[in-house]
């Protein structure tokens, strides 16, 4: 008898700790919703503050623009830095440290600085410090990455090579004056030109190949923004505390945490109101609009993502793509292979419905994106899939349910997806199935999911396993595609080569279209072209995702992210 | 005794050596380099990415690669960070106390469980509690820590409010104050109960079945029969020695607490070493990953040192082996 | 805690029971008595079964998405419901098992084998043999298992099979613990008379190993092989939360608790992760009776 009550009690000590664990989240949601009334009647400002933005991996604290690494890093840089100029709710740049004007030639800029913006160290901000960081940046020991940034300037690379002692197209006129003279005439130039100011005092008697790695990078930084750093406690926390002489007015808040959690506690987190606001995934936001003190808020982001066709090679020593694989060159296959996705019900699978389908890779918040009226929509349709695939003399010969090429030879697409996330599996056995289901026999690449470096490694190498592969981006602000998509582009993975794609692609960036209607003309008939091509099949672009304690108010989001005006956030209790 | 030590600590240096070996082929057959990876396209561009590779010596042949981090090792020079930009050895310094705190509580806390547990199982073998005891241990070792992490978490962070969720430390307090070491504490002791008392498992066997065994010894049965209690055989004879080969556990635990806490250190956001492990592993950050695979090793190797000496000590046998 | 390691005492044990005859018998009839041993077995063996046989007779697709049917709770059609990608758990757990079970009794073995060997080999002889012995077990007892495991994972994986990576990087990373372990009851059980007295009539040694001192020794060994089949069933689970388990798309018990790590799913899609969470929980406690029920019949002292 003994014996049997023991095994009783050993199983009810596991179910009960099961049901534990479903009850806590259960009635802690009830009495958060109780309390959450009386909060919302409540909403007036208060002074100070202190609010908790929680980031799932650790800062690598290296908190200098030019610099840093991880994203991470770069939201705390983003509370304690500010720009020559911002970019608006439209993804267009607009004058914020600075104003500027163009020359004659469109290759000269002159920038006029605002007067008394303060850095942290109570330094005034003065052109100097912009010079330093462009100096700096086109240093030959420079060891950041973001030298890209200055390339365009004329004599950055006379510098970096070691033949000049500085860049010959940086003219200081006076403490609030600079112009900049590029090399070469290009529309983005602007955009493409380093924006953060260093501050020169602060850094002084550091030499550049010890920068990155000095204390006054990493503990002590010192910045434009409305925060400043406070303290670092590496893996963990970085706290920030206001900084009162910010140039656009006294920030509201008092503090800022940044702190480190782990995925899995999140939602915890932010329903118990340690956590005040974080960048949120799909998975999590079901939960979160069930909490009524926690708002998410959706906008349509710079990112997306699309499924990868290899066309053929890149020669890394040429640094040119050639197009000498023929298994995707049917643009009919093509087409049958969009047609055949679901991408509606993928979204709603798997990203909780937080993603918009598109057509072409420019992603809806640009403003050069095309209307969806001048696109093909290529909804899911796998019986006009089908007829595509007959239509283009892909047919099942050998009677084993999936088509042959039409050369009646065997036919089958490895497809590659990396691992990471659990819907990772799930979304990429959606594509699979899908293809099968029309007849294209697709096998996932390697037979499991692959590791996400490895992946990103055999992607740049061109690895044969990875006949069709799914990818994402996030392509900031600047609308160009050329980066991605252009023929020679080493993130063209695809190794897609189309004669008209770079001819249009350069068009757009050529003087005639400094006129804007003119250059969004162009962007649109290469969207067009792509939409017809479908060099790589277009799936959704992504929604960026916040979760938002109501305690927490002024924020402002856009495409760009949350922390534009930071010194405007407030709290109400 | 001395002289069987010395051959000891000497006996390591072969094995660290092809320990290096071994540990340096890994990372380099892992696929890939902290240049490779995740492309932010507006940040990076490929002439970067040759330049650094070149730069710090991922072209150089393999061999001279080895010499060069071999060399530089034993001077105490760990190499640099590529995501933290700073000295391995600083990044390791910084962490390695945490992770040592918390394998410290959670071992006192295994011990303080394990043996209340086996010394009542030992002593009432096959009973109700006794088995109680067995299930509870199995299924601590049953439920994945990341499981019991989580509920944890839900359960005695959220719903009670009794302990922290994440980190080491209340954000803002000084190191060196009174508030600063209580809260150390706070943030240590949950995930150290997780730790502790799903590791209780093997001690707590070990223990029963070894108090089963001495009982039945010859002076156990002595001491019976001279009068002496139950409470003080079982306190003081047998404890004492079946507390002899628990000790030899303990030199085993050391790298294996270190280095098995990946997992809790993840849930918790707990800044140790082994949350840098795997930090480092998604960053490809080869300094960092090679040196903490250096450094459990020779841990290991200090441990099971240590627990072979204490055994030599308490089993003279051992020794003349 | 990965400090124990296995045993396949049961063929060892079986292959004796032929030579002695009556201790083994006597044993069986013991452990046959043992009510919690014999529930546990049956627990233990059923479920083998059901990994073996049960992909017979599903009738769900564990691969396809469903994605008219997600997240369902349980009903008739699917008895545990379904997961996030609209596919029966209960057939998941089935295949499951396939994989959790191959990898834990694989483990196992290979631990066992390898460990009683390198351990008797190193104990029996003593001197230059064990000092070899011994210090080839250092070597790889000196390697942080996880930190390991991960490391192998990410260079093996798509070179070799899913599972058998994670098994063979296991198995190979695991064994030392046991041999040290058997080595040193080893070393203390052959200073017994009864050894002694084998070899001064001249019994060869692989005889005294087998047949003297291995029953002798069959109870340190069955703990260690019951806390090694459970540490490497947990292991499996451990290593799916660090993406170093088994490839996703094989369904284990390991990956379908991966699940749990959303909270959403934790705290709100109980059935999802409850089903795995209670197989491996009621796998390594039925393994643990089995192993006391063992352990106890063999023993001529124990009391029942």
């Amino acid at each position: 008898m003994k014996k049997k009550s023991f095994w009783l009690i050993s199983l009810l000590l596991v179910f009960s700790m099961f049901l534990a664990a479903c009850n806590s989240g259960n009635e802690t949601s009830g009495n958060e919703k109780d309390g959450d009334k009386e909060e919302a009647n409540t909403g007036e400002p208060v002074e100070g503050g202190k609010v908790t933005l929680a980031v799932t991996t650790a800062p690598e604290g290296v908190f200098e623009a030019a610099y840093y690494r991880s994203a991470v890093d770069a939201q705390i840089l983003e509370f304690t830095g500010d720009e020559i100029y911002q970019v608006n709710d439209d993804l267009e740049y607009e004058p914020d440290l600075a104003t500027w004007e163009i020359s004659e030639d469109k290759l000269t800029y002159t920038f006029k600085f605002k007067e008394g913006v303060k850095w942290h160290n109570g330094e005034e901000l003065t052109v100097e410090d912009w010079q330093f960081a462009l100096e700096t940046m086109a240093d030959p020991d420079y060891d950041g990455e973001r030298f890209n940034y200055v390339e365009g300037i004329k004599g950055a690379k006379a510098k970096k090579d070691g033949k000049a002692d500085s860049i010959e197209g940086i003219k200081v006129i006076d403490d609030y004056t600079i112009a900049i003279t590029f090399e070469e005439m290009k529309l983005n130039n602007l955009e493409n030109l380093w924006s953060h100011p260093m501050p020169k005092k602060h850094f002084e008697g550091i030499a550049v190949a010890d920068l990155g790695e000095s204390e006054q990078v990493r503990t002590n930084p010192v910045g434009l923004g409305p925060f400043k750093v406070k303290s670092v406690k590496p893996g963990e926390y970085v706290e920030l505390e206001k900084f009162a002489d910010y140039y656009k007015g006294e920030p509201k808040l008092d503090s800022v945490v940044v702190k480190v959690i782990d995925a899995s506690v999140a939602n915890g987190a932010l329903q118990n109101g340690e956590v005040d606001i974080m960048e949120v995934i799909p998975n999590q936001v079901e939960e979160l609009e069930k909490m009524n003190h926690i708002t998410v808020e959706e906008t349509t982001g710079v990112g997306y993502s699309y499924i990868g066709l290899r066309f053929g090679h890149r020669d890394q020593e040429a640094r040119t793509n050639k197009d000498d694989i023929d298994k995707f060159k049917n643009k009919d296959l093509r087409h049958a292979l969009l047609y055949a996705i679901d991408r509606q019900a993928m979204i709603d699978a798997f990203l909780s419905g937080k993603g918009k389908v598109f057509n072409t890779v420019i992603p809806s918040t640009f403003w050069i994106a095309a209307d969806e009226s001048e696109l093909t929509q290529y909804e899911y349709n796998p019986e006009k899939a089908k007829e595509l695939l007959a239509g283009a003399g892909y047919k099942d010969v050998d009677g084993d349910g999936f088509v042959e090429d039409p050369d009646g030879e065997p036919f089958s697409i490895s497809f590659g997806h990396y691992a990471g996330n659990a819907t990772f599996e799930g979304r990429s056995q959606a594509i699979i199935q899908s293809w099968n289901d029309i007849g294209v026999k697709t096998e996932l690449a390697t037979g499991s999911l692959i590791e996400f470096n490895l992946y990103n490694d055999m992607k740049t190498e061109d690895d044969e396993a990875l006949e069709a592969f799914f990818g994402s981006w996030s392509t900031g602000s600047d609308p160009d595609p050329s980066g991605l998509w252009a023929n020679n582009a080493e993130w063209n993975f695809g190794r897609w080569v189309n004669e008209e794609n770079d001819k249009l692609l350069n068009e757009a960036l050529s003087e005639k279209a400094f006129d804007k209607d003119y250059r969004k003309e162009v962007y649109v008939e290469w969207q067009k072209l792509f939409n017809e091509e479908i060099p790589a099949i277009p799936l959704w672009e992504n929604l960026d995702l916040y979760g938002i304690n109501k305690r927490l108010q002024g924020v402002h989001i856009n495409a760009v992210g949350f922390q534009t005006n930071t010194h405007e956030w407030y709290v109400t209790e | 005794m001395l002289q069987y030590s010395l051959r000891r600590i000497l006996g390591m240096i072969p094995l660290l050596f092809l320990t290096s070996i071994v540990v340096f082929t890994l990372a380099k057959f892992m696929p890939g380099d902290p240049f490779g990876g995740e492309i932010d396209p507006s940040n990076t561009n490929p002439e970067y990415i040759e330049e650094m590779r070149e730069k710090l010596g991922y072209n150089d042949p393999i061999h001279i690669q080895y010499i060069r981090w071999v060399t530089n090792f034993v001077q105490g020079d760990f190499g640099h960070s590529t995501a933290h930009k700073i000295p391995v050895f600083d990044l390791i310094v910084d962490r390695l106390p945490n992770t040592i705190f918390l394998a410290i509580v959670s071992l006192i806390i295994t011990y303080i469980f394990a043996f209340a547990m086996g010394m009542y199982s030992g002593r009432r073998p096959y009973t109700w509690g006794d088995n109680l005891i067995a299930g509870y241990n199995y299924v601590g070792l049953a439920i994945p820590s990341f499981v019991a992490g989580i509920i944890a978490i839900y359960f005695f962070s959220f719903q009670l409010g009794w302990f922290p969720f994440a980190g080491s430390v209340e954000v803002g307090l000084q190191p060196g104050t009174w508030d600063y070491y209580i809260s150390r504490m706070h943030h240590v002791l949950l995930p150290a109960l997780i730790l502790g008392l799903m590791g209780t498992a093997s001690y707590t066997q070990f223990l029963r079945n070894d108090v089963i065994e001495n009982s039945r010894k010859d002076f156990v049965r002595t001491a019976r029969a001279k009068g002496t209690s139950e409470s003080a055989i079982y306190n003081k004879h047998i404890l004492r020695n079946s507390m002899i080969p628990l000790i030899t556990f303990l030199g085993f635990d050391i790298a294996t607490l270190i280095g098995g806490a990946v997992i809790t250190e993840t849930i918790f956001t707990y800044p140790g070493i082994g949350l840098l492990f795997l930090e480092s592993v998604d960053r490809r950050d080869y300094a960092v990953l090679m040196t903490i695979t250096m450094l459990l090793s020779f841990l290991t190797l200090l441990g099971n040192l240590i627990a072979d000496l204490l055994y030599g000590i308490v089993d003279p046998r051992i020794r003349l082996g | 805690m990965v400090k124990a390691s296995l045993n396949t005492d049961g063929q060892v044990l079986i292959k004796n029971k032929q030579k002695q005859f009556s201790p083994w018998k006597l044993a069986r009839k013991k452990f046959l008595k043992n009510k919690i041993a014999m529930t546990s077995l049956f627990v233990f063996v059923s479920f083998v079964l059901i990994a073996v046989f049960g992909p017979l007779f599903t009738t769900h697709d564990i691969t396809r998405i469903n994605f008219m049917s997600m997240n369902l709770p349980p009903s008739a059609e699917h008895w545990f419901g379904t997961d996030t990608n609209g596919r029966d758990i209960f057939t998941r757990m089935v295949y499951g098992a396939r994989t959790s079970l191959l990898i834990g009794l694989s483990c196992m073995t290979f631990i066992i084998v390898i460990g009683t060997i390198v351990g008797a080999i190193a104990g029996y002889n003593g001197g230059k043999i064990d000092q070899i012995f011994m210090r080839i077990t250092d070597f790889v007892l000196n390697f942080p298992f996880l930190v390991f495991v991960i490391v192998l994972n990410t260079i093996l994986v798509g070179k070799v099979s899913g599972v058998w990576t994670l098994i063979l990087v296991i198995s190979l990373l695991s064994w030392g613990g046991v041999a040290r372990i058997v080595r040193s009851r080893f070393l203390s059980e052959k200073e017994n008379e009864y050894v002694l007295a084998a070899k001064s009539i001249g019994t060869r040694p692989i005889k005294i190993i087998g047949k003297h001192i291995l029953p002798n020794v069959a109870s340190t060994i069955i703990v260690q092989a019951t806390l090694m089949l459970a540490v490497t069933i947990v292991a499996e689970a451990g290593l799916s939360f660090l993406g170093s388990g088994v490839p996703a798309n094989i369904p284990s018990w390991g990956n379908m608790l991966f699940e749990a790590r959303d909270s959403d799913v934790l705290r709100n899609k109980t059935w999802i992760w409850v089903p795995p969470a209670a197989a491996i929980t009621i796998t390594i406690l039925a393994i643990n009776f089995i192993g006391e029920g063992i352990k106890d019949a063999l023993n001529p002292k124990s009391r029942r």
